[in-house]
C-alpha cells in the first residue's frame, strides 16, 4: 500500500483519470462526461465517491459502482474507496458535458 | 475496503448475470422456433392459401407467435420487469421451470393443431398455461413488492393477466372442437382468443415497456405520464368491451370498442413519438429504427383491422385471406419488428453484462454497442419487410410464384437475425483475462 506522500492535487487528478476511463456501456461516454460523478472526497488514503445514474433503475448500475470502486482503489495512493449513490438532485441531461453533447449529436442551446 | 452499494432497484452483478443468462436462453429458443417455422413455410407455402382457421394455418401461426414472439417477450420481460418497477424478480427459479414447460408445450401444441387433434391441443394448452401462470405469478408478485406502482408496472401486470386469459380461451376453443359447448360461434371465439392475446398481452406490454426503454436508449423524456396512462386505459377499456361484445355477439358494440382500443394505441404511439422527438441522442440506431417501423405498421394494422370489423368481409374465402393479411400486417409487420428492434438493443447489452461487466474498472472492455452489427440489422429489416410484401402479394393474388419466394426470403431474414444475435453471443467466449 502506498504512503500518503502523494499530493492531494495529484491524487485527485489520478482519480479523475481513472473515473474518466470508465465508459457507460450504452452511450459509450465516460461517466465523468455523462455527469454521473457528483463528488470525490479524499480523506488520507480513503476516498469517497458519490455517483448518480441516468435512471434510478439502471440495469448496469451495480456494475458501474463496482467498476468505479475497483478503478479508484487501483490508483496509487488510494487505500480504500467508498462508492455510493445519491439521487437528490436527480440526474438531468443538463449534466452532460459539451463533449458528451457533441458525441450524442445534441446541439447545445447556447 | 468497502463494497459498492447496488443501485436502487438494480440487481447485484451476480444476480444481473443470472437474469441475463435466463433471458439469453429464452432468446436462443425463440430463434430455434422461428427458424423452424420458416423452414416449415418454405416446405409448404401453400398452406397459407387455405382458410385462416385451417389446421395447418393455425398451427403455423401459433408456432410463430408462441414459439418466437412469446419466447422473446418472456425473455425480455424477466429482464425488463425489475428495471421497470425498480424491484428484483420475486423468484429467479420459476422462470426456468416456465421455460421448460414452454419448450415442451409449444411443439406439442403446434403438432396437435396441425393434426386437428384438438383434445391433445387442449392438453398442450394446459401445459403452456402452467408456464404462463408461473410467469404471471412472478410478474404480479414482483409488481406487488414495488414501492412505486406506475403505469409501466401496471402495464406489465395487466399483460400477465391477459396472457392467462388468452390461454384459457385457447384451451376452451380446442376443447369445444371436441364437444361443442361454447354458446358463441367458433370463429368469434377464435377472434376473441387472438385479440386478447395480441392486444392484451403483447401490445399492453409494449405500451408499458416502451416508456422505460425509449427514454433509456434515446436520452429522451416522457413529457406527459397522464397521456401514457390514458393510452393504456383506453386500450384496456376497448379490449374488455371488445371481448364482451364478441362473447355476447354485439356487432355495434364490437365496432365501438374496436375504435376505443385503437384510440388507446394511437395515444400511446403519440407519446412514444414525443419521447423520440425529445431525445438528446440524435442518431436512431437500427434497433430503434426497427421498433419505429413496427410502430408504423401497427397503426396500419389498426386501420386494416377496423375495416375488417366494420365491413362485411367476415364471410367466405376472401374474408379468410383478408384475415390472414391482417395477421401478416399485425404479427409480421408490427409486432415482430418492434420485438426484434428491442432484441438488437437488449441482446448485446445482456451479453456485455455476462462477458465484460465484471471487468469494468479493471481492464479495457468494449462497449455494449460494439457487440451489435448495424449493417446486418439493417439488412434484416429490409429483408423481413420485403418478405412481408411478397407474402401479402401471395395472399392477395394466389399465384404459384409469390408465396414460395416470400417463404425463401423470410427464412433468409430469419437466418440473418440468428447471425446478428449469434455474433453478439460469440463475445461470451471471448472474455479477456484479468
Amino acid at each position: 500500500m502506498d504512503t500518503q506522500d502523494k499530493p492531494v492535487r495529484t491524487l485527485r487528478q489520478d482519480i479523475d483519470a481513472a473515473l474518466s476511463g470508465i465508459l457507460d456501456p450504452e452511450y459509450g461516454l465516460p461517466i465523468t462526461d455523462l455527469g454521473l460523478v457528483l463528488r470525490v472526497e479524499i480523506n488520507g488514503p480513503a476516498v469517497d465517491v458519490a455517483l448518480t445514474l441516468t435512471t434510478p433503475a439502471c440495469p448496469a448500475g451495480g456494475v458501474i459502482l463496482d467498476g468505479v470502486r475497483a478503478a479508484v482503489e487501483a490508483v496509487p495512493g488510494v487505500g480504500s474507496a467508498n462508492v455510493f449513490l445519491e439521487w437528490d438532485p436527480p440526474w438531468t441531461p443538463e449534466r452532460l458535458s459539451a463533449a458528451a453533447r457533441r458525441h450524442l449529436g445534441w446541439e447545445s442551446a447556447d | 475496503m468497502s463494497a459498492a452499494v447496488p443501485a436502487r432497484g438494480a440487481p447485484s452483478p451476480a444476480v444481473a448475470a443470472s437474469v441475463s443468462g435466463l433471458s439469453l436462453s429464452w432468446f436462443g429458443w425463440a430463434l430455434v422456433f422461428l427458424i423452424g417455422a420458416g423452414l416449415w413455410l418454405l416446405l409448404d407455402p401453400g398452406m397459407l392459401l387455405a382458410d385462416h382457421a385451417a389446421p395447418l394455418t393455425v398451427a403455423w401461426v401459433h408456432a410463430c407467435i408462441l414459439g418466437f414472439l412469446a419466447s422473446v417477450t418472456f425473455g425480455a420481460a424477466y429482464q425488463l420487469l425489475p428495471v421497470a418497477v425498480g424491484e428484483p424478480l420475486w423468484s429467479l427459479r420459476l422462470p426456468w421451470l416456465h421455460q421448460a414447460l414452454h419448450i415442451l408445450g409449444v411443439p406439442y401444441l403446434v403438432y396437435a393443431l396441425a393434426r386437428g387433434a384438438y383434445d391433445q391441443a387442449a392438453f398442450a394448452g394446459a401445459v403452456l398455461l402452467s408456464g404462463f401462470l408461473l410467469f404471471s405469478l412472478n410478474c404480479l408478485a414482483t409488481f406487488n413488492r414495488a414501492k412505486t406502482k406506475d403505469v409501466v408496472g401496471i402495464a406489465f401486470a395487466l399483460s400477465a393477466v391477459w396472457l392467462v386469459l388468452t390461454a384459457f380461451a385457447g384451451i376452451l376453443a380446442a376443447a369445444n372442437r371436441q364437444s361443442a359447448f361454447l354458446p358463441i360461434p367458433v370463429l368469434a371465439w377464435l377472434r376473441l382468443h387472438a385479440h386478447i392475446g395480441m392486444a392484451g398481452f403483447f401490445i399492453t406490454m409494449i405500451q408499458g415497456a416502451a416508456f422505460r426503454l425509449l427514454p433509456m436508449f434515446t436520452l429522451g423524456d416522457v413529457r406527459d405520464w397522464g397521456r401514457v396512462a390514458l393510452g393504456l386505459s383506453l386500450s384496456q377499456g376497448g379490449l374488455v368491451g371488445l371481448a364482451f361484445c364478441w362473447v355476447e355477439n354485439l356487432e355495434a358494440g364490437r365496432v365501438a370498442f374496436s375504435l376505443l382500443l385503437a384510440a388507446g394505441i394511437v395515444v400511446s404511439a403519440r407519446e412514444a413519438l414525443a419521447v423520440i422527438k425529445s431525445r438528446r441522442r440524435r442518431l436512431l440506431d437500427e434497433g430503434l429504427q426497427s421498433f419505429i417501423a413496427g410502430g408504423v405498421c401497427l397503426l396500419l394494422a389498426l386501420v386494416f383491422g377496423l375495416l375488417l370489423h366494420s365491413t362485411e368481409l367476415l364471410d367466405g374465402l376472401a374474408a379468410g385471406r383478408s384475415t390472414l393479411l391482417y395477421g401478416v400486417l399485425l404479427i409480421g409487420g408490427a409486432l415482430l419488428p418492434m420485438v426484434c428492434g428491442m432484441l438488437f438493443k437488449i441482446v448485446p447489452f445482456l451479453v456485455w453484462m455476462r462477458a465484460y461487466a465484471p471487468l469494468i474498472g479493471r481492464a479495457r472492455v468494449p462497449l455494449a454497442a460494439e457487440l451489435s452489427s448495424p449493417r446486418l440489422e439493417q439488412a434484416w429489416l429490409e429483408c423481413h419487410l420485403g418478405a412481408l410484401v411478397l407474402l401479402a402479394l401471395g395472399l392477395a393474388r394466389p399465384e404459384p410464384f409469390w408465396l414460395p419466394m416470400a417463404a425463401a426470403i423470410l427464412l433468409a431474414s430469419q437466418l440473418l437475425l440468428a447471425l446478428v444475435l449469434g455474433r453478439a453471443a460469440l463475445h461470451l467466449r471471448r472474455r479477456p483475462q484479468l
